[in-house]
């Protein structure tokens, strides 16, 4: 029973910080009933889903220090696993959600086990070439459609239908990501109380003294990296529901393993609100850009290289990102 | 026959190309431990300067090398400068990801300015002209003065880090910084010229690429990727290794070659079903892969 | 009565050079076992080498009864033998009371009885009003208690010590030597440390082991460990030893 209370526990946070939390979990909750464009609804949307991207990411790159810069296979395995088994078979999503997350663990357990032994930039570029590897196998591979990707034909099924999560407005959408993003966030409170977040934390500090604490290092990070992969795996199966339409390259590609790690990093890898904040600035940021300037005939890629500035003037200027700075305040107000 | 000893010497040539590719990238890890996203970048606006400058002028894009490596020399140093230097106090994490800013930066930088359509040189003393080396492989004359600048520059780098002062320097800091430092070698400005050299040979490289291999503001990531895997074969921060190892990718790169022709071999028919070609560029990052697994240091690594 | 930790034969190079040679030596339960001896002897090698951090090339270490020469680290010190670090470079991401739980961690799996555990020791080693603190922001001497403290909470049967007074005050030292008196008679742990200051040495150990060279030169209680020729020398070097020797006869 203490298990369960744990997931609520937020008594340690600063009251402040609760207080904000609530509100934008309220403002979440409401926002469907208010006149917003749709694009502001799909661009919500992968706020929360990237939300849940970057709370994956954090546990395995932020609490636990390892950098991976090739989380979007899994995206794409979750993905796939479900368009592949609801067009061929009609699988409900609550089927094949969770085997793509069985699918994605052992994926991870394979890779993982052989590349955990690595660390820094070995580690990260390692998991950017097992990323490229399954994405160059899955653009031939005719079982998944190839390049060209699979279609989950909008005449299959009815809305609303809930079993194969098919539905015309993006409202049920929305309210099922929603459901997820709270669960994420409840699961990250516990995970960076509990022992294994702990045990990740030590290692992250010094693998040595970790090791030395008792601490088998080896299955503390495999144990992460199946947190971290069931994360996006299953978000990456609500995403072959919700776009329908599904390619390696816009599924698994560098770019997307790369706004993962970004997002969790700019907001604060290691923290519980980090990814958050990070996908608040970022996904809106490059919509909007995207929307406003992007496709402007003759400043086409502009909006990335405003983007690109972003980066580059973040990890230069403070490395601990938002919650970093905001940290930083604080410190100082205490002293 | 002809396949054999033709995706040998392709491989080969290429390989010689891929090697100076990677070697600013290994000169500036063995400098600075920092790993350079936007190396494929730089790759991509040598490339550019190269075919613009050429068409501009009206001249042989061969002329056009000392100028593609001397915008490559100013980008690096301006990168360095402007930018690198911060982040080398922060975590590798923030290092990681500042270099892959200033890979989309660049990127995009380069779709703005130069669209997104395929460009490639169509005039030229060696275009469209080949060499035939007998037993039926015809080598195009573009590769082959590329392979040739290539060993050239190669040389050209060693030479200058282990005949000249400066470049005595530069290897002094890499090995060890501290003690560079007490002999009064300023780390500031090893780091600037590492960045220099190594935007240099990789621009230069774009510049002998470009003459058979056509642009986009894309094409950077690939050889990114195929640098990666050269410099951890053949050991991070080695000179020699980078050569070696990128003879080697040049090989694995003809895979598909080398495949056809064990079809033909063995007459295996299942062989001859499958196509490699897709899979060229797989079996390079596999081969990273798997190096990281056997022989973390690479070749002639001297680095942990 | 057996040994708590039995080391046979204990040698481990690296490369060309021999850092533990034939090393032997016992430990029985509640005793203070020191080792000492110049730079370079192998005084670490040893601790790593019995601790499981890497492996040895020849020998045997029996701990508690049990072979445990094969083992890995963390599967030593979940048997109850663990140690601490010369230099240990944090990234600082803990606070002073996170880390100890860390410690408190191997033995539950409960955070509310970690926690708790944690309270325990922040008191016993005088840590209660830094608990918020991270640990890289503490001086010195605060964060070696720390780590006393962390290594604690493991629960060990034995506790190997590595330098703990190195850059201390004398002041500070005769802190850490109330907290290890405490370790070792009020909470029954069994201490093996290795020290080069030498008052700490002297006032606390049972028993000395001197390496030089990589091999054990002379063992026994300090103040005949001191006076061993062998030892003069090794620290003093041949002019001092026969000096010294002479003086004495």
């Amino acid at each position: 029973m203490e298990k369960l209370k744990n997931f609520f526990d937020f008594r340690d946070l600063p009251r402040l910080d609760l207080g904000i939390a609530a509100a934008v979990g309220l403002a979440l909750l409401v926002f469907p009933f208010f006149p917003f464009s749709s694009f502001a609804m799909s661009t919500v949307i992968q706020f929360l889903m990237f939300s849940l991207y970057g709370m994956g990411w954090n546990t395995i790159g932020g609490y636990g220090g390892q950098v991976d810069l090739g989380l979007a296979q899994y995206l794409g395995i979750g993905a796939y696993a479900t368009a592949v088994s609801m067009i061929r078979w009609n699988t409900p999503f609550w089927v094949s959600m969770p085997v793509g997350v069985l699918i994605a663990i052992a994926w991870c357990s394979v890779i993982g086990y052989s590349v955990f032994r690595l660390k820094g930039h070995y580690f990260a570029i390692a998991t950017i070439a097992t990323s490229l590897v399954l994405k160059d196998i899955f653009e031939v591979w005719r079982f998944v459609g190839a390049a060209r990707g699979l279609e989950i034909p909008a005449t299959r099924f009815s809305s609303p239908d809930f079993l194969h999560l098919f539905f015309t407005q993006d409202d049920a959408y929305y309210y099922i990501i929603l459901a997820f993003f709270f669960i994420g966030i409840l699961y990250v409170n516990w995970f960076r109380k509990s022992r294994l977040g702990f045990q990740l934390r030590s290692i992250k500090d010094n693998e040595e003294v970790a090791r030395s604490l008792g601490i088998n290092v080896q299955w503390a990070k495999i144990k992460t990296y199946a947190v971290a992969v069931t994360f996006v795996s299953a978000v990456g199966s609500f995403h072959a529901c919700y776009v329908k339409n599904i390619e390696p390259e816009d599924t698994m590609s560098l770019d997307i393993s790369i706004l993962i790690a970004l997002m969790a990093m700019l907001g604060g890898a290691g923290t519980l609100w980090g990814p958050l904040i990070g996908a608040g600035i970022l996904i809106p940021l490059k919509s909007y850009l995207k929307e406003w300037l992007g496709a402007r005939a003759g400043l086409v890629g502009i909006d990335v290289v405003i983007y690109g500035a972003i980066i580059m003037f973040i990890s230069a200027v403070e490395p601990r990102g938002v919650w970093g700075i905001v940290e930083r305040i604080r410190r100082r107000k205490r002293a | 026959m002809e396949i054999l000893v033709g995706s040998l010497v392709a491989g080969l040539l290429i390989g010689m190309l891929f090697a100076l590719i990677a070697l600013g990238l290994t000169i500036i890890f063995g400098m600075m431990d920092i790993v350079n996203f936007a190396h494929g970048e730089f790759l991509m606006l040598g490339m550019y300067t190269a075919l613009l400058t050429s068409q501009a002028s009206g001249l042989d894009p061969l002329l056009m090398i000392p100028v593609a490596g001397a915008v490559g020399y100013a980008l690096g140093v301006a990168c360095y400068y402007g930018f690198v230097k911060f982040l080398l106090r922060g975590p590798m994490v923030a290092q990681l990801l500042g270099t892959f800013g200033l890979m989309l930066f660049l990127r995009n930088l380069a779709l703005l300015f130069f669209g997104s359509e395929d460009r490639t040189i169509h005039s030229g003393i060696l275009v469209n002209r080949a060499f035939d080396l007998g037993m039926g492989v015809v080598v195009p004359a573009t590769k082959l003065a590329g392979a040739v600048m290539a060993v050239i520059s190669f040389a050209a780098v060693w030479l200058l880090m282990h005949r000249t002062r400066t470049g005595k320097a530069m290897v002094a800091t890499a090995l060890n910084r501290q003690g560079a430092r007490y002999m009064g070698i300023s780390t500031e400005r090893m780091n600037g010229m590492a960045w220099g050299i190594g935007g240099a040979t990789v621009t230069i490289a774009g510049a002998l690429l470009v003459n058979f291999w056509s642009v986009t503001p894309y094409v950077g990531l690939l050889f990114t990727m195929i640098a990666f895997a050269i410099v951890a074969l053949g050991g991070f921060g080695s000179v020699p290794g980078a050569f070696f190892a990128g003879l080697i990718v040049g090989l694995i790169t003809e895979i598909p070659g080398f495949w056809d022709f064990f079809a033909y071999l063995t007459g295996s028919s299942w062989m001859a079903g499958i196509s490699m070609t897709p899979f060229k560029y797989t079996w390079v990052y596999l081969a990273y892969f798997l190096i990281m697994l056997i022989r973390p240091r690479g070749l002639f690594g001297w680095k942990n | 009565m057996t040994a708590l930790l039995e080391a046979r034969n204990v040698t481990k190079s690296f490369g060309g050079l021999v850092a533990n040679k034939n090393i032997s030596f016992e430990a029985a339960r509640g005793e203070l076992l020191g080792i000492i001896g110049p730079n370079g002897a192998g005084k670490t090698t040893l601790f790593n080498s019995i601790a499981g951090a890497h492996r040895i090339d020849s020998g045997r270490i029996v701990f508690d009864g049990r072979d445990i020469t094969a083992l890995k680290a963390h599967e030593v010190a979940r048997l109850g033998l663990t140690r601490t670090f010369q230099i240990y470079a944090a990234s600082g991401d803990l606070t002073v009371k996170e880390n100890i739980m860390v410690g408190c961690f191997m033995k539950t799996g409960s955070r509310s009885a970690a926690s708790a555990r944690a309270d325990c020791l922040l008191r016993d080693f005088q840590l209660e009003p830094l608990a918020r603190h991270m640990v890289g922001e503490l001086p010195i001497a605060a964060q070696k208690r720390v780590v006393m403290a962390t290594v604690m909470g493991t629960e060990p049967k034995l506790l190997l010590l590595d330098e703990v007074a190195a850059g201390l005050t004398p002041h500070e030292v005769d802190a850490t030597v109330a907290s290890i008196r405490f370790i070792h008679q009020d909470l029954g742990v069994t201490v093996i440390l290795i020290e080069h200051v030498m008052e700490m040495v002297m006032n606390v150990c049972h028993r000395v082991l001197v390496l030089d060279y990589g091999e054990k030169i002379a063992e026994g209680p300090p103040r005949d460990v001191v006076k061993d020729p062998g030892v003069i020398k090794a620290y003093l070097g041949e002019r001092y030893a026969r000096e010294y020797t002479a003086e004495s006869s």
